[in-house]
């Protein structure tokens, strides 16, 4: 998952809002480590973000969904005096600056800042210079700390879907590729690459080893004289690494998964998110009777008990099947 | 595969007048079907089998129903909530149903498509049909075909239902009797690789709660940092308006979630600080040590009054304990190199441990408090795996390779990438590695007590020595052999390593500096410091707590293979006071020449060792020694004799409960041959067989044991209470 996911766009007339908002969801999740608190923020702050006008009062905020007390409070606060406390006194806190920082880099989790920070690594320099003390995934987010911090345009993600595309079907016809994440969603800009592949001779009985055999491993060989630049890390059904266009573009992070067919619908769901709206799927599901996750579709039982899952032959038909209206993916931000 | 009867409909939600319930009662499958009211989104009908079956595959035929699920419930117990059997399966898309056509569907279920409650017998089935997305048509169920699996013999593949080849079929899968057990007895052959695998997951186990221990919590500090940086803020109106009760007060669903994950954390918290008290205890045990050996302490000032006025308490205490006059000059430089750095009291020992250990691993990636350090040898030296490979890196590689070799193991019961960690360790100790126990294998590292492989290897009638993992990595830290017992797997065979602070855990010095080698200087002054030693008629020693530790008589004895088994001769029950005359007896003899003087101290170091032991148990000598010793009769008489004649060696030697593994067998099974033996013969050869009991005896062994053992805690403590008077 991207560590540079931003609800807000340009036409955003809430934009300042969502920035300290999402600044204080950020802090929540790396430094107090409380997951509640941070969906909390980044609830308030995507649906701020959907609002077509700007909010005047935090009275006028907290009508909205996912905007309670404290969060519209905030609000006036900052429309009052333009600046929060809690966000200057994170700001002076040098600690909360340097685990934030180190989150940045790719395969730096917060957990992992904090012993940082606790060993006394505080920045992108410090890390350079312990390059020892990192495995290989944060190696790389480090060597590409700058590239993997811009964000890559459409255009160029289209270009690479080109690729991918000629690469696969030069292995075998019957591959269905898809990119998703915030590119299939239609944004101008992403923050990675999600590549999801299939073939019909994928199956999940064929168990996690054997599916689709070298299929993976394959296509990445031979990625690996035209696209990709480095391997984070690869399995039989999921690869980590980096790509590069061409020499004057920057370095992307490219992320590939083999899915079994069966599950082919339900991970397309999944990894087009975006986050929010898959969580609002998936109550709606439950409302319905049914379970959804990014394998399958299951009714659930009387007794509570999921059913088998049922057969999916497209993205369209989850809607159905849950009767929810279907949204295109450019309308699930 | 028999068809069961449905002997009647015992309850349904609704039905429709031309298509009543009980046309589901028909044994032919016709035109008749059961649905139905208009409108409803679901209905059920309960059915009542003809008697109580196990069911090994049921078909439905289900009419413009979408979702259809089956339960299953027994007619005497009609309160217990209904099982699942087949959970819900789609017959028609929402599509479909919508549109109404191909509204006939047929599937059936088997095998694996069953819950694993149609294993047991029911004699009520009940079926839940929904359609969520058409509410304009009556659904139903065309018909119910239940069968149970055959009863005798031959077995013949279902026959899958013509119908349902329109649809899915099902696979033809079936229980046989006893094909389950048939299946899990397949699938528990490899016992190895499940033990390997049950282990793997307790060491996840493990390693995850000492992750979660390691990783504080940086949302107290920064809390309280809020909450300082708030405070004066609250006095102000408007912070008092946006604040109040902000993030500080636990009241709400959030915090109070997390205020409880903050408590669980802090339980496992406090598990590795209990074993710090223990370790606190042990502290204590060994000041009890020392008290009662004033004398001998009096006696030691003098003599090395130079040298001992710095020294730490591990050094007192063993040197007490060890009587004995000889300090030659080697160890006298040893001594003034080690008060160096030590100081009184464990703490500060164990901080200087962590320097000696960051200086030889100054690329470590992690910094670990001295508190985790002590922690960390009061386990036997397992910390992070990580630091130990680190340690193999540095220049010590040539003398590391020496440490184990000629040894050859076998690791049993340890998994990736736990397995492999050892792998690296044993082969740059000099160590060779086999797959499978063998006639050359002379050391098992296994996981635990017990694995098959330790079990194959006790059965193929060697001498097995079976230590932990630890034992490799404490060999890395130490930079030489420590006697395996220290981490022996089975506890019979286990010797209680000295406490943390011990210089026995200390790295041996660098590979020979010029100052400490044997120059003749230094042999010809020994030889003076001994003969001064002889003439003052008392045992000589070395004392301890110089650089090298109690394991190093192995290095300089080169290839004599048994010398690890050395401490239990010594330490065995029954003769103790022969081994120690005997020791006694050669300090006599020994004439000059550098073997001898080997000898002597190699011998001596043994009785040091026993009394090392002692120092860590004495007092209130503990309970499980006894129950680990299991001695029998004679052996404590001769126990209780030897204690007393051999009064300055063991002292508190007698009640170390030293010989678990070693006294065991011999005192049972052979008990005066055995003794005898081991304690006269003049080599140590290596006899395996008396290590363990032979089968045979061993049964009725513990029961006479178990008889001994209650007899024996009697007189071991009025002999010791006599003792220490």
């Amino acid at each position: 998952m991207s560590k540079r996911k931003n609800p807000s766009n340009n036409s955003n007339v809430n934009a300042d809002f969502c920035d300290f908002l999402i600044e204080l969801s950020e802090y929540e999740k790396n430094v107090s480590r409380n997951i509640h608190k941070y969906n909390a923020y980044k609830k308030a702050a995507s649906v701020l973000a959907a609002h077509h006008k700007r909010i005047e009062s935090g009275e006028e905020a907290k009508k909205l969904n996912g905007i309670g007390d404290k969060i519209s409070k905030k609000i006036d606060e900052f429309l009052q005096t333009g600046k929060l406390k809690k966000l200057e006194n994170i700001h002076q806190n040098e600690e909360v600056q340097a685990v934030n920082l180190l989150t940045r880099v790719s395969g730096i989790g917060p957990v992992k800042a904090a012993q940082f920070v606790r060993d006394g690594l505080r920045t992108i320099e410090d890390l350079r210079k312990n390059q020892d003390k990192l495995n290989h995934h944060q190696n790389i987010g480090l060597k590409y700390f700058e590239d993997f911090e811009k964000s890559i345009p459409r255009s160029e993600i289209e270009e690479i879907e080109e690729i991918l595309k000629k690469n696969i079907n030069s292995i075998g016809a019957e591959f269905s590729v898809t990119v998703c994440g915030s590119y299939r969603r239609g944004k101008a800009y992403s923050g990675d690459i999600d590549v999801l592949i299939t073939h019909p001779s994928v199956k999940v009985s064929d168990g996690k080893k054997k599916r689709g055999g070298e299929v993976l491993k394959k296509l990445i060989n031979k990625l690996n004289e035209s696209l990709i630049t480095d391997t984070i890390s690869i399995g039989a059904t999921k690869f980590m690494g980096v790509c590069r266009l061409s020499k004057e573009l920057p370095y992307r992070r490219l992320d590939i998964r083999l899915i079994p067919c069966e599950q082919y619908y339900c991970a397309v769901l999944y990894f087009t998110g975006s986050d929010v709206f898959n969580k609002s799927m998936r109550a709606h599901a439950l409302e319905q009777g049914f379970t959804l996750n990014e394998y399958s579709l299951r009714p659930i039982g009387i007794t509570g008990v999921p059913g088998e899952p049922i057969h999916i032959t497209s993205e369209e038909e989850i809607f159905e099947y849950i009767n929810y209206p279907y949204k295109k993916p450019e309308e699930r931000n | 595969m028999p068809r069961v009867k449905i002997d009647y409909v015992v309850s349904f939600s609704s039905e429709d007048q031309d298509n009543q319930v009980n046309n589901l009662l028909a044994w032919e499958v016709g035109k008749k079907r059961w649905l139905c009211k208009k409108g409803e989104s679901s209905c059920s009908v309960v059915l009542q089998l003809a008697r109580a079956v196990q069911i090994s595959a049921i078909h439905i035929g289900a009419y413009q129903a979408a979702l259809v699920e089956v339960l299953a419930g027994r007619s005497e117990t009609p309160n217990d909530p209904y099982q699942v059997v087949v959970p819900s399966c789609v017959f028609l898309s929402p599509g479909e149903s919508r549109r109404a056509a191909a509204a006939d569907r047929v599937r059936s279920f088997s095998g694996a498509q069953l819950a694993a409650a149609a294993a047991q017998r029911w004699d009520r089935l009940r079926l839940v049909c929904s359609q969520p997305y058409n509410n304009h048509c009556q659904y139903g169920l065309s018909f119910v075909h239940v069968y149970e699996p055959e009863r005798a013999g031959n077995m013949a593949a279902p026959p899958a239902a013509a119908a349902a080849a329109a649809v899915e079929s099902s696979d033809e899968d079936d229980y046989r009797p006893g094909q389950l057990f048939a299946a899990v007895h397949t699938a528990s052959a490899d016992t190895g690789a499940q033990i390997r695998k049950a282990t793997s997951q307790i060491l996840k186990n493990i390693l995850d709660s000492s992750k979660l221990v390691k990783s504080p919590i940086i949302k107290n500090s920064s809390k309280k940092q809020n909450i300082a940086n708030d405070a004066p803020s609250t006095s102000r109106d408007r912070d008092g308006l946006v604040y109040t009760d902000e993030d500080n007060e636990p009241h709400s669903k959030i915090d109070q979630v997390v205020e409880r994950h903050r408590h669980e954390k802090k339980d496992r918290d406090d598990a590795p600080k209990t074993n710090v008290r223990d370790g606190d205890s042990n502290k204590k045990h060994n000041k009890d040590v020392a008290k009662l050996s004033v004398k001998h302490e009096k006696k030691e000032r003098d003599d090395a009054s130079k040298t001992n006025v710095k020294d730490n308490n591990n050094d007192k205490k063993h040197k007490d304990v060890t009587d004995s006059s000889d300090n030659s000059s080697k160890t006298n430089k040893h001594n003034a190199h080690h008060t160096k750095h030590s100081d009184n009291g464990n703490k500060r020992d164990s901080m200087k441990r962590k320097r000696d250990d960051d200086e030889s691993s100054s690329r470590s990636p992690h910094h670990k408090t001295a508190k985790d350090k002590s922690f960390d040898a009061d386990n036997g030296g397992s910390s992070n795996p990580d630091e130990i490979l680190s340690l193999l890196n540095d220049d010590n590689a040539a003398q590391l390779a020496r440490v184990l070799a000629g040894a050859c193991l076998v690791l049993s019961g340890y998994v990736h990438p736990q397995r492999a960690r050892l792998q690296r360790l044993a082969r740059a100790l000099g160590a060779r590695l086999l797959p499978a126990w063998g006639p050359a294998c002379t050391h098992l590292i296994c996981a635990f007590p017990s694995t098959p492989k330790l079990q194959k290897a006790y059965a193929s009638g060697q001498v097995v020595r079976a230590a932990r993992g630890e034992w490799l990595q404490a060999c890395v830290r130490a930079r030489r052999r420590l006697p395996w017992r220290w981490f022996a797997s089975e506890r019979r065979q286990r010797l209680p390593p000295p406490p943390p602070g011990h210089p026995a855990w200390n790295p041996s010095p660098p590979p020979p500096a010029p100052d400490d080698s044997d120059t003749d200087d230094d042999i010809e002054k020994v030889l003076q410091q001994q003969k001064r030693a002889r003439s003052s008629q008392s045992p000589s020693r070395r004392p301890a707590g110089t650089g090298e530790g109690a394991g190093e008589e192995e290095e300089e004895e080169g290839d004599d293979t048994d010398t690890e088994l050395r401490p239990r001769r010594v330490y065995g029950a029954g003769r103790r006071r022969r081994s120690s005359s005997r020791a006694a007896g050669r300090c006599r003899t020994s004439s000059t020449g550098t073997r001898s003087r080997s000898r002597t101290t190699s011998a001596t170091r043994s009785i040091r060792a026993c009394s090392i032991d002692t120092s860590r148990r004495t007092g209130a000598s503990s309970w499980t020694g006894h129950r680990r010793r299991r001695p029998t009769w004679t052996t404590w008489c001769a126990a209780a004799a030897a204690a007393a004649a051999a009064a300055a060696a063991a002292a508190g030697g007698a009640s170390a409960p030293t010989g678990c593994g070693a006294a065991t067998p011999r005192g049972g099974c052979c008990p005066a041959a055995g003794a005898v033996c081991s304690a006269l013969s003049p080599s140590p050869s290596p006899s395996p067989s008396p290590r363990y009991y032979c089968n045979k005896c061993t049964n009725t062994m513990y029961t006479i044991n178990l008889f001994f053992y209650l007899m024996c805690i009697v007189t071991y403590s009025q002999s010791f209470s006599s003792l220490s008077m």
